[in-house]
C-alpha cells in the first residue's frame, strides 16, 4: 500500500522533534542499555556535538560526552581526557568536567587537575607547532564511575570536520548537529553506519542534524585501513568544492620573490637544484595543520637555514619560479589515506604536507636525503593548487629490494658465501639514513649486525662494499663475503636448508582467517630474493618446494626454483600492491592462501641427500 | 663531559624491532634527578684551540668536544651556581643533525636558567649570535606527558641553531643558579670525563667552603688523560679535574648504562648512602598519616584473610590496580620528590610512582606489616663509593622485625600478579630508613621463576596433518608480560594476539578456540589454550620417506625469546651485554602417530649448558605410536661478559638450525 507523501514527511518531522527535544537526556542514568557490553571496558553513554558555524565560516562546537567506565581497561583509556586543538586559530575552554562514583557521588575537577600541553607528537619540531593538548584528569575513577566533560572549542579557520559513529568502545547515543547561516551550503559524507537525520530551517539559519545510536565498538586489527577509509565517519564541509580547498590553502602559501639569486643552489635542473638546497637546510616535519598557517618568508628560511616543511616548500618554489620554471604547490597526504573516497567532499584536513610539482616531478620537504622525485605516496591522490583539482602524485622510485646470497660448503666443517642487497624507494632511503654518516666503530657494529642476520656465527671476510649512499637518486647496495665455521644442518642420510620467511615490510604470515575489518597494503612494495646453494660434494636433491606463481588484487607473486648439477637457485618475487581488502570475500580469502603457502615452513625446506 | 649531553638514541641504533621496551614506559616517575653541577667561564677569548679540531685531527668522529669549562660553586646549605662553557665542533653530517636543537631542562621549584651565550662559530673565526627568542621555545617535556605526568615548572628549553654547517663550533654558556638543593646543605653530582664524542679539553671546577668535606673518586679512568689539583682561596676550597684528549666512546646496541662505562667524576658532600636514607625517611615520613577511609579500606580488603600472604596481597592489588599512574605536583617542600599526602592519593585514586608506594606502604602499616619506602635506579647500578643518589623510582619493600628486607614491590606495575617486575631486578636501591640503610641491589630471580611452558598434545594424521591442542602457562614475569599485554585490550583483541603470536612463530598454523584465563585474576597464573590444525606439516620424499616438522621447532616459542635473546645481534661486542631480564621456556610436544612409522629417525641437537644458558632437546619415544619431545631454554644472566657472549652466539646458532631439523619418518623399509 501506498502512503500519502504528507505521512512520511510529517512522521519523520514528528520522530525528529521528539529526538531534538531529548537532545539532553541524563543518559548515563539509562539502566537498561540496549548494547551488548560484554566485552566492552568503556561505553559512551552519550555524545552531543552541536556545531554554530557563522558566514565566515568560524564556528563553536560545544561538546558533551558522558562515559561509564566498565574495567581497567577503560579507566585508563578515559581517565585522563585529552582534546587536541591549534592555539593559532582555536580555543579550547572547560565548561564543567566530573566524576560521578559509582556510590552516587560527584566529583568535580579541580583547577590542578587541568593541563594545556605541546602536542606530544610534535616534539622535534616543536618550533613550528601550535598544536596543544587540553589534558583533563578525572578523579576517583573506578569501573562503575561515569566520567562526565562538557568544553567548548572556537575555531576560526573555515568549517570542516569530521564526526565518527563506531569508536573503541560501544555508543549508546551520538548526535551531531549543526547550525549554519541559511544561505551557506554544506557537504557531507555519511557513514555506513546507520544514522537518523534531521534538518531545520529557521528564518536566518539552517540546523542539520544526525544521530545514531546502538553503535558496537571497533576493534582493532593491524593493518587496517585509516580511520577516514572505514566508512564510520560523517564528514562535513562549508567549503563548495575542491577549488574553494585550492583557494584556502592558497591563502595560507604565499607566491613570493625568491631573495636574491640563488647561486648558493647548483644545478640546472630542478632535480640538481633539490639536491643543492636540500642539502643546505634542516627540516622539520609537521602537519600542516598543527602550524600556525603562517610560515615563514624566503628571506628567514635562507637565514636560519632551517625551516618546517612547509617553510621548505615555499622557499624552493621560489627558488623555481626565480630559475624560470614554472612549478606548482601541491598537498598530500604522507600517512595511509586514501584519497579516491573523497573527490566530491573538499576536506582540507585530509591534507598533511606540502611537496612542489615541477615539470612532471614531485618533490618533498619532509625529511633530507629524498632522491628528488621522490615523495612516498606514489600514485595517491594529491591536490594540485594551480589547476585545483584532485591527481594522482607522480611515481620514479619503486619501493623495492633485491637481495642475493650464495653458500657454498668449503669442506665437511665450513660454508662461505657472498651477499649483495640492492634498496630503492624507501628502502634506500631507511638504508642510507642508517648508513650514510657512519664513523669506522659505528660501521663496525653495523656489519656485524648485518653478518649477525646471516648467521649467528658469520664471520666477515673482507670489508662490506656500500654504493649509492651518497648519490641520492640510486639505490643502495650492500655487498659483502663470509665464513660460517658450521654446515647445514644434518640428520642421518639427509641435509636441509632453510629459506628465510619472505623479508616483507607487512607481518602477513600474521593475518588471520577469521578477520574481522579491512585489510589495507598502503604502500607498493617488492621483494626479490635469490638464495643460491652450491650442493655439498657427494650430495643430491631429495626434496625442494614447489615453483608457482600468479596475480591476486594486492599481491603478485612468482617462486622459481633452478636446479643445475652442483648448484640450486630459489628465486622468489613477491609484489605488494596498494589496496584494501575486506573479511569475508574471496580476495582476502585467497590473499590468505598465498600467504599461508608462501610461509609454511615445509614449502621453505630444501633436503638434500648422500649420493650412495 | 655534562650528563645532559647523553643522546639515548645512540644507545638504540639498532633495528627496529628490536626496541621493544613497551614496559619501561611507564617507570619514570620520580623527577629526574639529574642535577648536573657546572660552574666555569671561558678566559681563551683567542680561540685557536678550535684550530687543532678538524677532519684531519678527528678523522673518526662525528664531532669533538673541544673545549667545555664547567665550574660549580656551592654553599653550605647545598645552592649553587652552575656556569658551563662548552665549544661542540661539528665534524660531519651526523653531528650536525644530532647538535641542531640544544635542550635544556627546566625545573622552576629548584632553580633559574640563563643562557648567557650562544652562538655559532664558523671555521674563519667569525662568530654569529643566536637570537634566542626567534629560534628557542620552551616545551613541556615529553617524557613527562608520555608517562602521565603534568607538571607546569617542569619544561624544556629548545634551541634550534640557524645556518648550523659542517665545520662549525657550537658555543653556548649556561648558569644554573639552583636555589633550592634537592637534599638540604647537600650537593652531589657526576660529570662524564668520556663521551661519544672525542673530548680535547674538559675542565670541571668544584668551590665551596673550605670546612665543607667533599667526597670525590674519578671511576673507570683512561691513563693519561685525567689532571687533578687542589687548593684554598681564603674560605673557599677548590678542587679541579682537566679531562685532556680522551677518546669517544661508540655505543653498542643493549650495552650496560653509559654511565657504568665511562670515565666519570663523582662528587658529594653526602657523607654515606645511609644519609641519603635518613634523608628520604623524612621527607616521606610526614605523608604516611593514614586517613580514616583508609583504615577503613584496609579493614575492608584484610577482612576474613588469614595469612599475611593473603593481606599483603589484597593490599598491593588494591593500590596497584585501583590507583592510577597519573602525576600532578601538589607539594611545595620538595616537589618532584616527596610524594603526597596519601589521603589525597587515596581520594582522587591517583598518583605516580612516590605517591603510589607511599599509600601502599601507610595502607601495609594500617594491617601491621613493617614497610618503608624504596628508591631504585632502574636500568642498572650505581657507584658504590660515592653517595651521588640519582634514583629514578620509588617502590616498597616489607621487612623483618630486625629491618632486613623480605619482598620488593611495586605498585606502579598495575596489572602485574608479581610484586616486584623483573626490569627492577638487579638495580641499586636504598630503603628510606629512620637510622639510615646501605645501598643494595634488588634481587635477582633463578630463571625457572621466569617459565613460559607450552604444552602440546597432538596427532599426525594418515593425511599427514597436524592437529591438537596447545595449552601454555606463564610465572613471574612471563606472566606480567601477558598481563600487560591482555589488560589493555579488550576479548577479541586478546584472542587475536593470541593467534598471531603463534601464527608468526608457526606460519601456516591455522588456530581455533582460542580460551584464556581472565586477566585480572591473580589467583593463578595467566594461562591459555587453543586448538591448532597444520595441514602439510610434512614434506614427502621418495620411498615412503617423510619430513616432519613438529610444532617445537618454532622459531623464538618463547614470549620473551625474540625480546630478549634478540638483543645478542652482533656477531662480535667490545662491551658487556645487557639481557636484564633471566627467564626459562619450555614446551612438551607429545605427538601421537595416527598411523605408526615403521621407522623414526630423530635429529641430533646439540644440548648446551654453561653459566649463561641451559638449552637441550630430549626425544621420547613410546611404544612407536607416541614421541614426547622436551625442548628447553633458560637464560640464567641478566648480563654477559663480552667473552661470555659467544656462548651466546652458539646457542642461537644451534637454535637456528634446529628449526631446519625435521623428525624423519619411513612407512617402509
Amino acid at each position: 500500500m501506498k502512503r500519502n507523501p504528507f505521512y512520511w514527511l510529517t512522521s519523520l518531522l514528528i520522530l525528529w522533534g521528539l529526538a531534538w527535544s531529548l537532545s539532553w537526556p541524563p543518559a548515563f542514568c539509562q539502566t537498561k542499555p540496549a548494547l551488548n557490553l560484554k566485552a566492552a571496558s568503556a561505553v559512551y553513554r552519550n555524545i552531543e556535538k552541536n556545531y554554530t558555524v557563522e558566514s565566515d565560516g568560524s564556528y563553536t562546537l560545544i561538546t558533551h560526552v558522558l562515559i561509564t567506565i566498565l574495567n581497567y581497561k577503560g579507566k585508563k583509556d578515559h581517565a585522563d581526557f585529552k582534546y587536541p586543538y591549534n592555539t593559532s586559530y582555536q580555543s579550547v575552554e572547560i565548561i564543567s568536567a566530573k566524576t560521578h562514583t559509582r556510590d552516587g557521588k560527584t566529583i568535580y575537577v579541580t583547577d590542578k587537575e587541568i593541563h594545556d600541553i605541546n602536542a606530544p607528537e610534535d616534539a622535534r619540531a616543536g618550533i613550528y607547532s601550535r598544536q596543544h593538548l587540553k589534558v583533563v584528569n578525572f578523579p576517583s575513577v573506578e569501573p562503575g564511575a561515569t566520567v562526565e566533560i562538557k568544553l567548548k572549542l572556537q575555531s576560526r579557520k573555515g568549517f570542516w570536520a569530521m564526526e565518527c559513529f563506531q569508536l573503541s568502545d560501544p555508543i549508546e547515543r551520538k548526535s551531531v548537529s549543526i547550525t549554519l547561516p541559511a544561505t551557506a551550503k554544506l557537504l557531507s559524507k555519511l557513514p555506513t553506519i546507520k544514522l537518523e537525520k534531521g534538518k531545520k530551517q529557521g528564518e536566518k539559519t539552517i540546523t542539520y542534524r544526525w544521530e545514531a545510536r546502538d553503535i558496537p565498538q571497533y576493534i582493532p586489527e593491524p593493518y587496517a585501513p585509516s580511520i577516514e577509509n572505514r566508512r564510520i565517519c560523517l564528514f562535513l564541509t562549508s567549503l563548495p568544492s575542491w577549488k574553494a580547498a585550492a583557494y584556502f590553502f592558497r591563502t595560507c602559501l604565499p607566491n613570493p620573490k625568491f631573495p636574491g639569486d640563488g647561486a648558493q643552489f647548483k644545478g640546472k635542473t630542478p632535480e640538481e637544484l633539490y639536491i643543492s638546497f636540500m642539502k643546505q637546510f634542516i627540516p622539520y616535519a609537521i602537519d600542516f595543520f598543527h602550524t600556525a598557517l603562517i610560515f615563514q618568508r624566503p628571506e628567514e628560511t635562507l637565514r636560519k637555514g632551517y625551516g618546517s616543511s612547509p617553510d621548505l616548500a615555499i622557499l624552493f618554489y621560489a627558488l623555481l619560479k626565480m630559475k624560470g620554471f614554472s612549478p606548482s604547490y601541491i598537498m598530500a597526504n604522507t600517512g595511509n589515506v586514501l584519497l579516491t573516497p573523497f573527490k566530491k567532499i573538499p576536506l582540507p584536513t585530509l591534507f598533511d604536507d606540502v611537496m612542489i610539482r615541477c615539470d612532471d616531478k614531485d618533490y618533498a620537504f619532509y625529511t633530507r636525503d629524498l632522491p628528488p622525485g621522490y615523495t612516498g605516496i606514489q600514485d595517491k591522490l594529491v591536490l594540485d593548487l594551480k589547476k585545483a583539482v584532485l591527481v594522482p602524485a607522480k611515481s620514479i622510485y619503486p619501493n623495492r629490494t633485491l637481495s642475493r646470497y650464495s653458500f657454498t660448503p668449503t669442506d665437511a666443517f665450513n660454508l662461505e658465501g657472498s651477499f649483495t642487497i640492492k634498496m630503492e624507494g624507501k628502502q634506500a632511503i631507511e638504508a642510507r639514513s642508517w648508513l650514510r654518516y657512519k664513523t669506522p666503530g659505528e660501521l663496525r657494529i653495523a656489519a656485524s649486525q648485518i653478518l649477525h642476520d646471516i648467521d649467528p656465527l658469520a664471520q666477515p671476510m673482507g670489508k662490506i662494499q656500500r654504493e649509492g649512499l651518497n648519490t641520492l637518486a640510486a639505490p643502495v647496495i650492500l655487498k659483502g663475503n663470509f665464513s660460517i665455521p658450521a654446515q647445514f644442518p644434518e640428520s642421518g642420510d639427509f641435509t636441509f636448508i632453510p629459506l628465510d620467511k619472505p623479508d616483507l615490510p607487512m607481518e602477513l604470515e600474521a593475518l588471520l582467517e577469521t578477520r574481522l575489518g579491512p585489510f589495507m597494503v598502503s604502500k607498493d612494495f617488492t621483494m626479490d630474493d635469490e638464495e643460491r646453494i652450491v650442493l655439498p660434494d657427494g650430495m643430491k636433491t631429495r626434496y625442494l618446494p614447489s615453483a608457482s606463481r600468479g596475480t591476486l588484487k594486492l599481491m603478485n607473486w612468482s617462486l622459481k626454483i633452478n636446479l643445475s648439477k652442483n648448484a640450486i637457485a630459489v628465486h622468489r618475487i613477491i609484489h605488494l600492491k596498494r589496496g584494501i581488502l575486506y573479511p569475508g570475500t574471496e580476495e582476502y580469502q585467497e590473499f590468505i592462501g598465498v600467504v599461508r603457502h608462501l610461509y609454511l615452513p615445509s614449502n621453505r625446506l630444501i633436503v638434500l641427500e648422500k649420493i650412495r | 663531559m655534562p650528563i645532559h649531553f647523553i643522546k639515548m638514541e645512540n644507545y638504540l641504533n639498532m633495528k627496529k624491532r628490536d626496541r621493544k621496551l613497551f614496559l619501561l614506559a611507564v617507570l619514570f616517575c620520580l623527577g629526574v634527578v639529574f642535577c648536573r653541577p657546572v660552574m666555569g667561564r671561558c678566559t681563551d677569548d683567542s680561540l685557536s684551540f678550535l684550530k687543532e679540531v678538524t677532519r684531519k685531527t678527528y678523522p673518526h668522529a662525528h664531532a669533538v668536544l673541544s673545549r667545555e669549562v664547567e665550574e660549580l660553586k656551592f654553599k653550605w646549605d647545598g645552592s649553587h651556581v652552575d656556569v658551563d662553557e662548552v665549544f661542540l665542533t661539528i665534524l660531519d653530517e651526523d653531528g650536525k643533525r644530532s647538535e641542531k636543537v640544544q635542550s635544556f631542562y627546566i625545573d622552576r621549584y629548584y632553580s633559574k636558567l640563563q643562557i648567557e651565550i650562544m652562538e655559532i662559530i664558523k671555521p674563519d673565526g667569525k662568530r654569529v649570535k643566536v637570537d634566542l627568542k626567534a629560534n628557542s621555545r620552551e616545551e613541556t617535556p615529553t617524557s613527562d606527558t608520555e608517562a602521565n605526568i603534568y607538571d607546569p615548572n617542569r619544561k624544556t628549553l629548545k634551541v634550534f641553531l640557524p645556518n648550523l654547517k659542517v665545520g662549525d663550533t657550537i658555543h653556548y654558556r649556561i648558569r644554573r643558579d639552583t636555589f633550592k638543593s634537592i637534599i638540604p646543605d647537600n650537593i652531589y653530582g657526576m660529570a662524564l670525563g668520556q663521551y661519544i664524542y672525542p673530548v680535547r679539553l674538559y675542565a670541571f671546577t668544584l668551590r665551596g667552603p673550605a670546612d665543607v668535606k667533599l667526597y670525590t673518586l674519578v671511576k673507570d679512568k683512561v691513563k693519561d688523560t685525567v689532571a687533578y689539583k687542589q687548593w684554598e682561596e681564603g674560605s673557599t676550597q677548590v678542587q679541579q679535574w682537566v679531562f685532556k684528549d680522551v677518546a669517544q666512546i661508540t655505543p653498542e646496541p643493549s650495552m650496560p648504562s653509559f654511565m657504568r662505562v665511562a670515565m666519570r667524576l663523582l662528587y658529594s658532600t653526602l657523607l654515606s648512602w645511609e644519609a641519603v636514607s635518613r634523608w628520604y625517611y623524612d621527607l616521606t615520613e610526614p605523608k604516611l598519616k593514614p586517613t580514616q577511609a583508609m583504615t577503613t579500606k584496609v579493614q575492608e580488603l584484610t577482612k576474613n584473610l588469614n595469612s599475611d600472604v593473603a593481606k599483603i596481597s589484597a593490599i598491593f592489588y588494591f593500590v596497584a590496580q585501583k590507583i592510577r599512574y597519573m602525576g600532578i605536583t601538589a607539594e611545595k617542600n620538595r616537589p618532584g620528590f616527596e610524594p603526597h599526602e596519601v589521603g589525597l592519593t587515596f581520594s582522587r585514586r591517583y598518583g605516580v610512582c612516590r605517591d603510589k608506594a607511599a599509600l601502599l606502604v601507610s595502607m601495609l602499616r594500617v594491617a601491621g606489616f613493617h614497610a618503608n619506602m624504596v628508591l631504585v635506579n632502574v636500568g642498572g647500578k650505581l657507584d658504590r663509593e660515592i653517595p651521588v643518589p640519582y634514583f629514578n623510582h620509588a617502590v616498597v619493600v616489607l621487612r623483618d622485625v630486625s629491618g632486613r628486607p623480605l619482598l620488593y614491590m611495586d605498585p606502579t606495575s598495575e596489572t602485574s600478579k608479581q610484586f616486584f617486575p623483573d626490569y627492577e631486578r638487579d638495580c641499586s636501591c636504598l630503603i628510606a630508613d629512620k637510622k639510615g640503610a646501605p645501598l643494595r641491589l634488588t634481587p635477582s630471580l633463578p630463571p625457572d621463576e621466569n617459565l613460559f611452558q607450552i604444552t602440546i598434545r597432538d596427532v599426525f594424521t594418515e593425511k599427514q596433518h597436524l592437529h591438537g591442542k596447545l595449552e601454555a602457562v606463564c610465572t613471574g614475569f612471563v606472566d606480567t608480560v601477558f598481563r600487560f599485554m591482555m589488560m589493555v585490550k579488550g576479548p577479541v583483541e586478546r584472542k587475536d594476539i593470541i593467534q598471531r603470536m603463534f601464527k608468526r612463530r608457526y606460519p601456516g598454523i591455522m588456530i581455533a578456540n582460542v580460551s584464556l584465563s581472565d586477566p585480572a585474576d591473580r589467583r593463578h597464573p595467566f594461562n591459555f589454550s587453543f586448538d591448532f590444525q597444520v595441514n602439510h606439516a610434512t614434506i614427502s620424499g621418495k620411498n615412503g620417506v617423510m619430513f616432519l616438522l613438529p610444532l617445537t621447532d618454532m622459531a623464538n616459542p618463547g614470549v620473551l625469546d625474540r625480546w630478549i635473546l634478540g638483543k645478542a645481534n652482533m656477531v662480535k661486542r667490545r662491551f658487556p651485554l645487557r639481557f636484564g631480564y633471566t627467564y626459562t621456556t619450555r614446551i612438551i610436544e607429545t605427538l601421537h602417530f595416527a598411523r605408526p612409522p615403521v621407522e623414526i629417525e630423530l635429529p641430533v641437537i646439540p644440548n648446551v649448558s654453561n653459566d649463561v644458558v641451559d638449552a637441550w632437546t630430549s626425544f621420547t619415544l613410546k611404544r612407536g605410536v607416541i614421541l614426547v619431545i622436551h625442548r628447553n631454554f633458560a637464560l640464567k644472566k641478566l648480563e654477559v661478559t663480552t667473552k661470555q657472549y659467544q656462548d651466546i652466539l652458539d646457542v642461537q646458532h644451534i637454535r637456528q638450525q634446529r628449526i631446519a631439523l625435521p623428525i624423519i619418518l619411513r612407512s617402509e623399509k
